[in-house]
């Protein structure tokens, strides 16, 4: 009996080992990780059939709060390329798995090791000392860049270097790939703008630091927040202040996310200003059927668009 | 003892370096070698403020259990991480406890060898179970379990060396060996060459996109000075644990809970036909976060649970999480112990200051 148990145990150690150590069939997909389901959209549209992708934080999901699952260990251990949002928006749980991956492809300074901020313009740098006074604070920016079309259409760029660079044999594909997203986002940035024109200088409030990008993209400006400071959830005192400063400059929306806080308290917040809040899914996947930017940018900009309307705004 | 003083002057000789570098910058001294601050480690440091009262309260209590009423900073935890080069990085954790500072962990990691292999080597937590391998500020209850307080008093903490392997397999799978000097009093009067060896595996599954279940056991084992050069006497320690725990995929910051249960044991063997020193211990506990800054925990706790001088603790305990950096912690607790039974009031701000790394799963 004991030399059975030895055996077996022999021959699912064999087993490991060869599954650990066989080398990627020729012609196989690359598998690639997103962190986001904004970088994964990206990845997707330039990766085409040639990327195996794996997204870890679905639009749904906050990907400030994501746990460092040891599952997500397993995905990136297999990994030939880890792509992610960068600007400490994975701080909390991302240097977790990528330590306990053990995968040279996807450390950093390797190829497949790839943050697709690099050459955005990021909003919003402190200036100074920055502490945790401050509140959930980003040293390194704004991480909310996929929120403005066309640093997604700049993200592609990125995404075909890379792609290209760790599967040169798919460079035309990825160059190919990356034309066309670009081109139908840039017809769809010109439609969305067009459509947002009669509302630029408006003003909103916003409930956390999330919406900068869009906005700043659409000249709308966000005068308040419901959130004291980033992250901290707001004391009576505040929230009565911004309810009258609502109401005195005529505040038409009040922009929340789906995972922000008790809608039912914005609501009442909202209601004696006259002002409509408008809960948006915060990424691409966030809601069923926005599963591309195309379709979630048409989303966000039209009920947008409708809400300035509703709201008497030109 | 001894360690600890000299881990001290080790860390009194890191502050005054860092000291030094600080001056060199402000000064604009800086050198060739490239002083910068762009280099220095992540630095943290995490307190625990403790105020307990025990009803009841009796000397006999006070004797057996070690514990003490009133206020008090029951520990600080000072922590150093950074990378040494693109091979390893390097952690140091020293502890402020009882007026000593001593080191708790120092070791470096390198996790950039092929085929999923990480190394690790110098002081550390053994990885016995899921409790061992915690700080105190990370412990899900204010004390350790009855076991890991009354056979180790803090964490087994042992210089030594790791393998851990990660198979590429579809779920979370790692298998460990190690050998350890076996400092541990459960080691005691081994020669100095007589090390205490190490073997474990860990596994977790995604039950679905919010839940996970894992399995966990190990196996510790080294020569201790009971034995004699014909008979060698061995120590002996296993522990195996379940956990399964869910998050909420839309609501991730407020709503989640967690069921863990580890049993323990130990052994101190002696020679043949003289009884060896037996411990066993077994918790379960159960953490519910039922909105964002709340939580409410339960343990249940046996110490040497078919033996005469079985203890039980239950406890219960209510926690307001501000952040992610403070947690304000009330937690009440009955004990059944051979001498007495008494209950335990307890309240505890834990906090951090710095840049302390995410903690695991």
């Amino acid at each position: 009996m004991r030399q059975t148990w030895s055996s077996r145990f022999a021959c699912v150690l064999a087993c490991l080992v060869c599954v650990a150590i066989a080398p990627q069939r020729a012609g196989a997909k690359l598998r690639v990780i997103a962190t986001t389901s904004d970088v994964a959209a990206v990845l997707e549209a330039v990766g085409g059939e040639r990327i195996d992708l794996t997204t870890l934080a679905k639009g749904y999901m906050n990907p400030h709060y994501l746990e460092a699952k040891p599952s997500y260990v397993a995905k990136l251990r297999r990994a030939d390329a880890l792509a992610y949002n960068g600007l400490q928006l994975e701080i909390g749980w991302l240097p977790l798995i990528l330590e306990g991956a053990r995968n040279r492809k996807i450390v950093v300074g390797a190829a497949g090791h790839v943050q697709m901020s690099r050459g955005l313009e990021i909003l919003e740098i402190p200036e100074g000392a920055v502490t945790r006074e401050m509140g959930d604070i980003h040293p390194e920016g704004n991480p909310h860049y996929t929120l403005d079309p066309r640093n997604v259409v700049r993200m592609a760029r990125t995404a075909e270097e890379v792609l290209s660079q760790i599967d040169p044999d798919g460079a035309a594909t990825y160059a190919k790939n990356r034309a066309a997203f670009a081109s139908d986002m840039q017809t769809a940035i010109a439609r969305w703008e067009e459509r947002m024109r009669p509302y630029r200088g408006g003003e909103v409030v916003c409930y956390h630091k999330q919406w900068e990008y869009l906005l700043h993209w659409l000249g709308i400006e966000p005068v308040a927040y419901v959130e004291s400071k980033p992250g901290i959830p707001a004391s009576p005192r505040h929230l009565e202040q911004l309810a009258r400063m609502m109401k005195e400059r005529r505040i038409p929306v009040l922009l929340a996310s789906s995972f922000d806080g008790n809608i039912e308290h914005l609501n009442r917040l909202a209601a004696g200003a006259g002002t409509r809040v408008l809960v948006l899914p915060a990424a691409v996947g966030g809601e069923e059927g926005l599963e591309t930017p195309l379709a979630y940018f048409d989303f966000i900009v039209d009920t947008l668009a409708q809400a300035f309307q509703g709201a008497g705004a030109p | 003892m001894n360690r600890r003083i000299h881990m001290s002057a080790i860390a009194l000789l890191l502050l005054s370096v860092g000291e030094r570098v600080v001056h060199a910058q402000t000064e604009g001294t800086a050198t060739a070698t490239g002083i910068s601050r762009d280099f220095n480690p992540a630095i943290s440091l995490n307190a625990l403020f403790l105020l307990a009262g025990f009803p009841g309260w009796s000397d006999a209590v006070d004797r057996a259990e070690g514990l003490e009423s009133g206020a008090r900073l029951q520990e600080a935890e000072l922590q150093f991480s950074a990378a040494v080069d693109p091979y390893t990085s390097a952690d140091f954790i020293f502890s402020f406890e009882d007026g000593e500072l001593g080191i708790e962990e120092g070791y470096v990691t390198s996790n950039v060898l092929p085929h999923g292999v990480g190394l690790r080597a110098g002081q550390m937590f053994v990885p016995l179970g899921h409790e061992n391998t915690l700080h105190t500020h990370q412990l899900p209850f204010i004390q350790r379990s009855l076991f890991g307080g009354a056979v180790f008093g803090e964490a087994l903490s042992e210089f030594g060396a790791e393998v851990s392997w990660l198979p590429a397999t579809p779920w979370f799978l790692e298998l460990r060996g190690a050998a350890y000097n076996g400092d541990d009093a459960l080691f005691d009067g081994a020669g100095d060459w007589d090390l205490a060896y190490l073997t474990g595996v860990d596994a977790l599954w995604d039950v679905s996109e919010e839940a996970t279940f894992s399995l966990g056991a190990d196996y510790l084992a080294g020569p201790n000075g009971n034995g004699t050069p014909d008979d060698t006497a061995w120590s002996q320690l296993f522990s195996v644990v379940a956990r399964y725990k869910w998050r909420s995929a839309r609501r991730l910051r407020s709503r989640g809970y967690e069921l863990l249960a580890e049993y323990q044991f130990a052994q101190r063997g002696a020679p043949t036909g003289t009884p060896a020193d037996i411990a066993r211990g077994f918790y379960a506990l159960g953490k519910l976060q039922f909105a964002r800054r709340w939580w409410v925990q339960g343990r249940f706790d046996l110490l040497d649970p078919s033996a005469e001088t079985s203890t039980k603790r239950g406890a219960v305990m209510l926690a307001f999480v501000p952040s992610e950096f403070g947690a304000l912690r009330f937690q009440t607790a009955v004990v059944d112990a051979p001498s007495d039974t008494y209950a335990e009031l307890q309240l505890q701000y834990n906090f951090t200051l710095g840049s302390h790394p995410a903690h695991a799963y």
